[in-house]
């Protein structure tokens, strides 16, 4: 997998220095796959913010939940 | 009845605010890009009013907050994947003429940004902030190399190059994700490789950093946050590099007086009542404007620093929304 991303760092190198991409592409960051998508599940919504309106009684446990991270 | 626009692939804002919401009692609604590619609620235009889920939203909405508009980029309706791209792309540009009709439809309502200025162009918002008094680091945008080299000789080879406006992240095949968005440097070795003529990009003079700061900006309020990046080797550059382990503090501060007055004039210059501003302090105690953030992420921000924005907000448009439903009594 390292190699894999190293060629492709080689890719987009080679573009930049040929004129096609932005110079800022230069060097780019690979991205560890595993940390990405465990980030992209925490970030996932849960289905209760889908919903149009929450229990009240699940509204008041979510909101101490705010008051005990301030 | 207050419209939420976002999406579900994950924001960190959202669900503070969609947390106080319910804690108000608001009435709300929530819509996203995903919705409508996916088909997944019932929408119907007539008589020019946007029914959604049965809701006339054109009657009933208020105001609006926007996050941001979404559409799923990789789902599948066929293993063709020719056939699948294209099918997709035709269904992303009648989702989008649904977005722009919403959004005209509902032109005349409260927006958090506001809807015409969903977005600025970085270049632009510079100069203005340079016209307004803001220290802005040189900058130049070139494709050609002698102007570079010129550019870099001038502020003693300490240059930067950055993104004009916003690169996302790069996905191939195989799976793996490319990120761009950092700052790089320029050195005498790149310069050395590139050809006469390299594609367009931004180069600024390197600001040196005593205090990386993001202000919140929400109706006239400010809401500093020194961003302590320089306290790791691994954000120091760029406070964006973050790992699991290593994230810069954030903490709530105070800015001069003139320096908020210039940032009020420049966000009512750019019409926008609501942002995230970033700025530099370098060793010489003197502040730069970087950039500004119409629709930029506050949740991180305000809950570390207990500033609670996402509660100004909500009372904000809470209040829009009772006064709404009086005139129409």
């Amino acid at each position: 997998m390292k190699r894999q991303k190293n060629d492709i760092i080689a890719i987009i190198n080679s573009l930049v220095l040929n004129g096609k991409l932005p110079i800022p592409f230069f060097n780019s960051q690979e991205v560890n796959n595993d940390v990405e998508h465990k980030n992209i599940q925490n970030n996932n919504i849960e289905n209760k913010y889908k919903q149009k309106k929450l229990p009240e009684a699940e509204a008041s446990l979510l909101i101490s939940k705010i008051y005990e991270i301030l | 009845m207050i419209l939420i626009i976002t999406t579900e692939e994950g924001d960190f804002s959202h669900p503070q605010i969609i947390n106080w919401l319910i804690y108000r009692k608001a009435k709300y609604i929530i819509i996203t890009g995903e919705e409508i590619v996916m088909n997944k609620k019932c929408i119907t235009i007539k008589n020019g009013n946007f029914y959604y889920d049965g809701i006339n939203l054109t009657d009933e909405i208020s105001c609006v907050y926007y996050r941001r508009w979404l559409v799923p980029a990789n789902f599948r309706l066929t293993n063709d994947s020719t056939l699948n791209d294209t099918l997709l792309q035709n269904l992303f540009y009648e989702a989008k003429e649904i977005r722009d009709f919403l959004f005209s439809n509902l032109e005349s309502k409260v927006w958090i940004p506001n809807l015409k200025y969903l977005s600025v162009n970085k270049l632009n918002v510079l100069e203005k902030a340079k016209e307004i008094g803001f220290n802005i680091p040189d900058y130049i945008v070139t494709n050609q190399k002698k102007e570079l080299v010129n550019f870099y000789n001038n502020y003693n080879k300490d240059i930067i190059c950055k993104a004009i406006g916003n690169y996302s992240k790069i996905y191939t095949d195989n799976g793996s994700i490319i990120n761009t968005i950092y700052t790089k440097t320029i050195d005498d070795k790149l310069i050395k490789k590139l050809p006469d003529i390299f594609f367009i990009s931004l180069f600024q003079k390197r600001i040196t950093k005593l205090l990386e700061l993001r202000v919140l900006y929400f109706n006239n309020k400010t809401y500093p946050i020194g961003v302590m990046s320089q306290e790791n080797e691994l954000t120091k550059f760029d406070s964006r590099k973050n790992s699991e382990s290593i994230e810069s503090r954030l903490v709530p501060i105070n800015i001069p007086r003139s320096l908020t007055q210039k940032i009020n004039k420049l966000m009512k210059t750019l019409n926008l009542n609501i942002g995230s501003l970033d700025f530099i302090l370098d060793d010489n105690n003197d502040y730069y404007f970087l950039e500004v953030n119409p629709v930029g992420q506050i949740g991180g921000y305000s809950r570390r620093t207990t500033y609670n924005i996402e509660k100004q907000i909500i009372d904000y448009l809470i209040d829009l929304d009772y006064n709404y439903e009086k005139t129409k009594k």
